[in-house]
């Protein structure tokens, strides 16, 4: 595959008083507006931002709105807690965010890790913390521990990164330590229903769920590879690809053409590969004209689609837009959004 | 002495002298020397006999001078008288003691001999003694001679026991000649006791083994000279038969054509089984024989078959001949290329385990020469074992051969067989082998072999491979003009080797740099940086890291030339006082980090802006300084990251601008470029600020102090 270098489409620069950012979201219910949510890394709580940032797709222009933390006493430790975004006003100061609960994890550990919604239920989160994954339920307004799960092993064991998944009945969470991948049954916390060992020589950052195809699962790593594997062989992965210089922090499918795969890397770059060869659309189109015979030579392959490289830090986020299949975002340490799209040759080689 | 003072007064009667002088001189004289009893006595006899010739001297002396010499020769006589008395008394005591003495000798004497009376009679009690020992101990003696006669005998039986097992030994070792020996030594024996049930089960055993030998002996005679004498048979005998029934047929006029077709299927049949045969038996050569044989007996069954071919024109059987030497050929060739595999993964296994060997010896030194002998041992000890082989198989296309010189067997030969099929062949084994070490999943090479491998690669590329091309081709005649695209160009095989190269020292890089890596990474994480103490040393884990770079530097020195640096200044001066300058240059780009300023990030994001985008596990250049950015990058990056991923305290931050120090003051001497370095180390203090509760750094002369204290 040629590698094309793609202009960015918008760039915007967050950190305005040298925030850096890690943090970054699609707004899931959102389906109509391209909307990403960037939250600012700040040691105060009350530097800390969430800044929701709209696309204008006729025009192409951005708008901000920025959320700011609440002011509170300043202890640095790490907590989670769900915020309601407050209506939206048309003023530009700051609003304020809303708190609605605060998750109640300090009897399980320090090191809060994430909290991830349910895929499709928003009364329902897990948050990950040291080496246990608390399932919540938010209905009531106030967090209710529904039940939490935990992992032993030598080492003090912790995971690093948590994700539900879609597939299954959203009854299983998949957790990451160092570089082993398990899955957890929610009903019955402390069975595992499958792990995949060493899936990465050093430390996996990242996994994401092929929104379309059960069983098959991507993860991303500090070998700076992007692995995609079948959960039902964890022997080995059924496509690896080596394409960046460093870590690869993030990797996520398109939610609507799963052969197309972000990956983000502290080599301050995003790549945009395919998978054509393990997506849940069918490799060759059905050839009933010539037209099609002529264009099946300029199928999408796998292989390298694009390689984006306006940050100049290391990008540790990317998401596709919920809204636009061909739409996504990145984020970098130092704070810049760029929002870029999947060039108009890829598209058509997908669609037609 | 005395003598000669009393010569001198007698010489002087007639002289006038003082008449008291020789008297008093005489007594002088004696009294000198009292001791000397015998002379004395002289003396004394000699002055009395001169007294008269005195007397007729004196006659005209007064007699108060008279009265006075009487009383005076009265007085020297009574004085005289009392000395001898003292000699008297004086020897008196040595005669006693002479006498007592020889008195005791006397007693002693006869004590003596008593003694030896004794002495004798008990010797004499010693030798009745002695004899009825001896008398007693007969018997025994006998006995104890009886036994060692039987034990001899054992001994030479036990021989005899023990045979059957030791022939077959010696059978299983292959050393009939000793077996044969041992066994002609010990046959009579056999014979002499074959009336003993016991000995004839050895002899049995034996004479079994000895069958067996001798089976062995006759197959090892058959088969030595087997192949020279199988073609010779089959030419002389078959073929000239054949040659014959051919000859004579032809001799007859007037053969209808049925018969021509019997002779000809005859022929044929016959020629077919003949070559069957042929192949078998050369097939089975080949198992490890004899090359030079090989091709006598090929060279011989060929030219035969050019005689019966000018008699039978029907068939070409010299194509047919000449297609089995081919098959011979390729055979050997590929018989050598698979000895040559296995020569190599030897080799490889050889080396492994060098390199796995605790080093018992200091890192540096020792175990660069170590890498360069190895480094030799693989290219050196490999060209040469390629050189063997071909000159081996130089042996078939010998001038004076018959099929040597066809055209046909030299295209197929030379040139598919050795040169692409062996030569090249083995090169793309050496650049597969290689490479197979990088892939991730396969089991970890030691690092130090990715890094002999990677330089073999390279050395291959540089000289080996020309060599063993341009030797192949000249040895064989192959032209590479005449088919060019035929034949594998040597660039090509040199640019394999030196992507084989390039693979193998990127993954060197790769598995060093993750090393040091995973011990920043665990350094980083495992520590509590909110509750640390104010820095007094730096962390004993950049000392370790510092070390290890340091012995990777030394590894690779061993094999890779030291590289380009790019120069800063044009100041030469400066590299030797670089340490004291770029800490300068440091000090006040960190000056920016006061807590006033903490918000300008601007300085690094201008340095950004400024700087080449740093590609961290990008491609490395054979050189050291390369491979050594190579691996510092890394490391560095993952630094950075992990301390990215942390809060710090006051203490911790300062920890890590002393940690940063410490690197900066000895890891840019590795590196091509220091500017990448002081640029990571400043990005890694940088964001250990950006993640600090309290952002105080420490006063840049403490930090030296505390790195300098080590």
């Amino acid at each position: 595959m040629v590698r094309r270098k793609s202009m960015p489409l918008y760039q915007i620069a967050l950190a305005t008083k040298s925030l850096s950012a890690r943090a970054l979201a699609s707004q899931l219910a959102e389906s109509d507006a391209v909307r990403f949510m960037v939250g600012t890394q700040s040691l105060k709580l009350s530097n800390n931002q969430v800044h929701i940032v709209e696309l204008n797709e006729e025009n192409g222009a951005l708008s901000t709105q920025v959320y700011q933390h609440s002011e509170e006493d300043n202890m640095c430790c790490m907590r989670s807690a769900i915020w309601r975004i407050p209506p939206c006003e048309t003023d530009t100061t700051p609003a304020k965010l809303e708190q609605l609960t605060l998750l109640d994890t300090e009897e399980f550990g320090q090191d809060v890790k994430m909290t991830v919604f349910h895929p499709t239920e928003g009364s329902k989160a897990v948050t990950v913390v040291n080496n246990h994954f608390i399932q919540w339920d938010l209905a009531a307004g106030d967090a209710k521990l529904v039940c939490s799960g935990m992992m032993e092993g030598k080492g003090q064991p912790r995971f690093m990164v948590g994700k539900w998944n879609p597939h299954q009945n959203c009854t299983q969470f998949v957790t990451v330590n160092e570089g082993h991948v398990k899955s957890w049954d929610l009903r019955n916390p402390n069975k595992q229903v499958w792990s995949i060992e060493a899936a990465h020589s050093q430390v996996v950052r990242d996994l994401d769920f092929n929104p379309n195809k059960q069983y098959y699962m991507a993860t991303c790593g500090d070998d700076g590879c992007s692995k995609f594997w079948d959960v039902r062989n964890s022997s080995e992965p059924v496509v690896t690809r080596s394409d960046h210089s460093h870590w690869v922090w993030s990797i996520r499918y398109n939610h609507f053409h799963d052969q197309l795969v972000l990956t983000s890397s502290s080599d301050s770059q995003v790549i945009l590969t395919s998978v054509a060869s393990i997506s849940s659309e069918p490799l060759t189109n059905i050839v009933d004209s010539d037209e099609n015979q002529r264009e099946q030579k300029d199928k999408l392959e796998d292989g390298v689609l694009a390689t984006y490289d306006e940050h100049e830090d290391s990008v540790y986020s990317v998401e596709w837009s919920s809204a636009d299949p061909w739409t996504f975002a990145s984020l970098s340490y130092d704070g810049r959004l760029v929002i870029n799209k999947v060039s108009r040759a890829d598209k058509y080689r997908i669609l037609l | 002495m005395g003598n000669y003072v009393v010569k001198s007064i007698l010489g002087a009667p007639g002289q006038n002298c003082a008449p008291i002088s020789p008297s008093s001189a005489v007594w002088s004289n004696t009294k000198q020397a009292p001791v000397q009893g015998r002379s004395q006595a002289k003396i004394s006899e000699e002055v009395l006999a001169e007294t008269p010739n005195c007397h007729g001297q004196r006659k005209e002396c007064t007699l108060k001078q008279i009265m006075d010499q009487e009383s005076e020769i009265v007085h020297d006589t009574q004085s005289l008288h009392s000395d001898m008395q003292t000699l008297v008394y004086e020897n008196y005591n040595k005669f006693i003691a002479g006498t007592d003495t020889i008195r005791k000798m006397k007693n002693d004497f006869k004590k003596m001999e008593d003694e030896m009376d004794l002495l004798a009679k008990n010797m004499e009690s010693i030798t009745s003694f002695s004899e009825q020992i001896s008398c007693t101990l007969q018997d025994t003696r006998q006995k104890i001679t009886k036994l060692s006669g039987v034990h001899s005998l054992l001994k030479r039986l036990q021989f005899l026991f023990k045979l059957p097992a030791k022939l077959k030994d010696r059978m299983q070792d292959g050393q009939y000649a000793q077996a044969v020996q041992e066994y002609i030594h010990a046959r009579r024996v056999l014979h002499h006791y074959s009336n003993m049930p016991s000995f004839q089960g050895i002899q049995a055993d034996c004479e079994a083994i000895v069958e067996e030998l001798k089976l062995k002996l006759r197959e090892q005679f058959k088969s030595k000279d087997d192949i020279m004498e199988f073609v010779d048979q089959g030419s002389s005998g078959f073929l000239s038969d054949l040659c014959l029934v051919v000859a004579s047929y032809n001799d007859i006029d007037d053969l209808d054509s049925f018969a021509m077709s019997q002779l000809s299927s005859f022929v044929f049949g016959n020629m077919e089984r003949y070559f069957q045969l042929v192949q078998e038996r050369i097939e089975k050569e080949q198992d490890g024989g004899d090359t030079a044989v090989l091709v006598r007996a090929l060279d011989r069954f060929h030219r035969r078959l050019q005689a019966m071919n000018t008699l039978f024109t029907h068939s070409d059987f010299a194509r047919t001949g000449t297609d089995i030497v081919l098959r011979a050929g390729r055979r050997q060739c590929r018989f050598h290329l698979q000895t040559l595999k296995i020569y190599f993964s030897d080799t490889l296994t050889r080396v492994r385990q060098t390199l796995a060997a605790p080093k018992l010896i200091s890192q540096d030194g020792d175990s660069s020469s170590s890498l360069s002998e190895l480094l030799t041992s693989l290219v050196l000890a490999t060209v040469e074992k390629v050189k063997g082989i071909l000159q081996d198989l130089l042996l078939f296309s010998q001038p004076d051969l018959t099929f040597g010189l066809k055209p046909h067997f030299r295209e197929v030969f030379c040139m598919d067989n050795v040169r692409e099929e062996l030569v090249v062949g083995f090169f793309h084994h050496l650049t597969a082998t290689a490479r197979s070490f990088c892939n991730i999943g396969e089991n970890k090479a030691p690092p130090a072999l990715l890094l002999l491998l990677s330089k073999m690669c390279l050395e291959f590329e540089g000289s080996s491979v020309h060599y063993l091309l341009s030797q192949t081709d000249e040895w064989f005649n192959i032209e590479d003009r005449s088919k060019s695209g035929i034949l594998t160009t040597e660039e090509e095989i040199c640019s394999n080797m030196r992507t084989a190269a390039q693979e193998l020292l990127n993954h060197y890089v790769r598995t060093q740099g993750l090393s040091v890596s995973q011990m920043l990474r665990k350094s980083v994480e495992t520590r509590d940086w909110l509750h640390t103490i104010e820095p007094r040393t730096v962390r004993a884990v950049m000392k370790r890291v510092v070390e290890d770079i340091a012995a990777v530097d030394s590894q690779v020195g061993a094999l890779y030339e030291e590289g380009q640096r790019t120069e800063h200044s044009s100041d030469s001066s400066r590299r030797t006082h670089s340490v004291s300058v770029s800490r300068h240059a440091y000090r006040s780009n960190w000056s920016t980090y006061t807590p006033s300023h903490l918000d300008s990030s601007l300085v690094t994001n201008m340095q950004k802006l400024f700087s080449e985008r740093i590609e961290i596990f990008s491609s490395v250049d054979f050189s050291k300084v390369s491979i050594l950015t190579g691996i510092i990058k890394i490391s560095l990056k993952t630094f950075l990251e992990c301390v990215r991923l942390r809060t710090f305290s006051r203490y911790g931050l300062q920890q890590i601008q002393v940690d940063t120090h410490y690197l900066q003051l000895y890891l840019w001497r590795f590196v091509t470029d220091e500017n990448l370095v002081h640029f990571l180390l400043d990005e890694i203090l940088g964001s250990a600020v950006h993640r600090c509760l309290e952002p105080v750094l420490m006063e840049p002369s403490v930090v030296d102090i505390i790195c300098e204290r080590g």
